[in-house]
C-alpha cells in the first residue's frame, strides 16, 4: 500500500472490547495511517492520560467507541470538552461503533468535538479520506 | 364467582342499620362497617375495598359528599348509594358528582343488594385485571425497546468484530497467522452465542408459570457448584457450601437453578486475580417457611454508584469481563417470580455478597 499522500499520525483507540481494539490497531498499521497507536480499555484512563499529556506535539486522532460500561462515548466527550481549546485543537475524534441507533447518530452529528461516526469494522479508506481533508486544513 | 368472599364496606350513622346489614349478609360477603365518613376513610387507608356502600343521609357528611371525597383516591372501588328517601335530586347528584354505580332504596331488598354487590364486584375485578394486563403490556414494551437498542449494540457488535477479523485476514501476508484469526472469530462467536442463550433463558423464564415441588437445596447447590468448579476460571478458588434445612422447602426448581447458576458463575467470573486466597461461598438457612440465601465472594466487588443499576436490563458494570448485561436482570426477575427479594452488599476490592429471601410456596 502506498501512502505518499498522507502524513502518518499518532492514534488513540478507546474501546472496552479488547478484540475490537486489536482489530482496529492492526487495520491502522496495515493501512499505514498511524505512526503510533495507544490503546485504552477504559475511557476514564484515556481521559486521565490525555489530561496529563497536555498539548500533544503532533496532531492526534482518537477513535472512540460509544457503548462502554463505566463511561460511554458521549460521557467521555462531555468530560473531554472541559479541556482547554488549545489542547482540543490538536485532537481529531471519530466515533467508532457498530450502533444502528438513530439517537446515537444524531448525538454524534450534534456533538462539536466528534467529527463523524464510523461504522465497525474500521473502514480505513473512509478514515483516510476524512484525514486527507483534515490535513489540508491549516492546523 | 371467586372462592373468597367479596369484601365490602358499609357506612351508616345508625348503628342499628349496620348491625342489621351485617346480620343479613355476613354469610355472603366479607363486611367492614363504619359509623361515619371519617371512620370509613380510616378503614380505606389500610384496605383495598372493591365495593363501598354508603347511606345518603348522615349528619356530618352525606353519602354523596363522602363518595366525592374518595373517588379520586380509590378510583377502582365501586360505589353504591343507599337511601330511605326517594329524592330525585340526590339520585342526579349521586350519578353526576359521586360517580355512583348503583342507587338502592331503604328498606333494602336483600336479593337486590346481593345482585348489586356481585355485579359491582365483577366490574371492579375486570377493571383491576385490565390494569394488570396494561402494566404487563407496558413492561413488555419497555423491554422490547431495550431489546431493539441492545440488538443494535450487543448482537451486532460480535458480528462486526468477526467482519473486522475477516478484513484483517484478507490483508494478512503471513499464512501462519491464520490460526490466530480463527481463534479470534471463535471468541466472538461464543460471545454472541452466550448473549442469545441468555435472552432465550430469560424469555422462557418469564413466560412459564411456577412449577412448585419440594426442592433439595443441598443437592441443587452442590450440583451447580460442581458444574462450575472445573472450568478454567475457577482454578484456585475455594468453595464453601453450608446448607441448613430445618423443614422441607417448596419452590420452582428451575427458577431457583437459574438464580444459583448465574450468581455462582458471576462469583467465579469476577474474582480478583491479584488475590491469593480466592473464595466463593453459598450459605442457606431454611426456617419458618423462608429460605435465607447468601452467595458471596472476595472478588473485585461492585462500585457503590453502580449497585442500584446492576439489576437493570442490559446493564454492565465493568469491562473486566464480557457479560451480556442480562444475568442479574434474569436473577432479579426469577427471585420476584418466586415472591422473594434480593439485595447486594459489595465493596470494590473486598468482594460481593448477594442476600436472597424466598418463601416456601406451599
Amino acid at each position: 500500500m502506498t501512502n505518499n499522500d498522507i502524513k502518518q499520525v499518532p492514534f488513540i483507540l478507546i474501546d472496552d472490547n479488547p478484540l475490537d481494539l486489536k482489530i482496529s490497531e492492526r487495520l491502522l498499521l496495515y493501512a499505514k495511517l498511524a505512526n503510533r497507536v495507544t490503546i485504552f480499555l477504559s475511557p476514564l484512563e484515556a481521559l486521565a492520560a490525555i489530561r496529563k499529556a497536555g498539548k500533544p506535539e503532533q496532531a492526534t486522532v482518537i477513535l472512540l467507541d460509544i457503548q462502554m460500561p463505566e463511561m460511554n462515548g458521549f460521557e467521555f466527550l462531555a468530560e473531554y470538552h472541559e479541556l482547554p481549546p488549545e489542547i482540543r485543537k490538536r485532537y481529531f475524534i471519530f466515533m467508532l461503533s457498530s450502533t444502528l441507533d438513530d439517537a446515537d447518530l444524531i448525538r454524534v452529528v450534534e456533538n462539536h468535538d466528534a467529527l463523524a461516526l464510523l461504522p465497525k469494522p474500521l473502514d480505513y479508506q473512509a478514515l483516510k479520506a476524512a484525514l486527507i481533508k483534515i490535513q489540508n486544513l491549516p492546523i | 364467582m371467586p372462592n373468597r368472599k367479596i369484601r365490602l364496606l358499609y357506612i351508616d350513622d345508625e348503628r342499628h342499620n349496620l348491625y342489621a346489614f351485617r346480620a343479613a349478609f355476613r354469610m355472603d360477603f366479607d363486611i367492614l362497617l363504619a359509623e361515619s365518613a371519617d371512620e370509613a376513610r380510616e378503614i380505606l387507608v389500610n384496605n383495598p375495598i372493591p365495593v363501598i356502600i354508603a347511606d345518603q343521609r348522615m349528619p356530618k357528611e352525606t353519602g354523596i359528599e363522602f363518595f366525592e371525597s374518595i373517588k379520586n383516591l380509590y378510583p377502582y372501588s365501586m360505589r353504591i348509594l343507599l337511601t330511605g328517601y326517594t329524592d330525585i335530586q340526590a339520585v342526579i347528584s349521586a350519578v353526576n358528582i359521586g360517580n355512583i354505580y348503583r342507587y338502592l332504596q331503604k328498606p333494602w331488598n336483600e336479593d337486590e343488594i346481593r345482585v348489586a354487590i356481585r355485579s359491582a364486584y365483577e366490574i371492579y375485578d375486570s377493571r383491576i385485571q385490565l390494569i394488570e394486563k396494561q402494566n404487563e403490556l407496558e413492561k413488555a414494551y419497555v423491554e422490547l425497546d431495550k431489546f431493539v437498542y441492545s440488538a443494535s449494540h450487543d448482537l451486532r457488535s460480535p458480528l462486526m468484530s468477526i467482519l473486522g477479523i475477516i478484513k484483517l485476514a484478507k490483508l494478512e501476508q503471513d499464512p501462519s497467522q491464520t490460526e490466530q484469526y480463527f481463534g479470534m472469530i471463535e471468541d466472538s462467536v461464543h460471545r454472541l452465542d452466550e448473549f442469545i442463550k441468555n435472552i432465550i433463558s430469560y424469555y422462557k423464564n418469564s413466560r412459564i408459570e411456577n412449577d412448585i415441588t419440594g426442592v433439595d437445596l443441598r443437592k441443587l447447590v452442590a450440583e451447580i457448584v460442581e458444574s462450575n468448579r472445573y472450568q478454567e476460571m475457577a482454578t484456585g478458588i475455594h468453595f464453601d457450601i453450608r446448607v441448613h434445612e430445618t423443614e422441607p422447602f417448596f419452590t420452582d426448581a428451575l427458577k431457583l437453578n437459574i438464580i444459583f447458576s448465574n450468581l455462582v458463575s458471576n462469583a467465579i467470573k469476577y474474582q480478583d486475580p491479584t488475590k491469593k486466597d480466592k473464595n466463593v461461598y453459598v450459605s442457606i438457612l431454611v426456617e419458618d417457611q423462608v429460605a435465607k440465601i447468601e452467595i458471596g465472594d472476595n472478588g473485585i466487588g461492585i462500585a457503590h454508584q453502580e449497585q442500584e443499576n446492576i439489576f437493570k436490563m442490559f446493564f454492565r458494570a465493568t469491562n473486566h469481563n464480557f457479560g451480556s448485561g442480562l444475568g442479574l436482570y434474569i436473577v432479579k426477575d426469577a427471585v420476584t417470580r418466586l415472591n422473594g427479594k434480593i439485595a447486594v452488599d459489595s465493596e470494590v476490592g473486598r468482594g460481593t455478597k448477594f442476600k436472597i429471601e424466598i418463601p416456601s410456596l406451599q
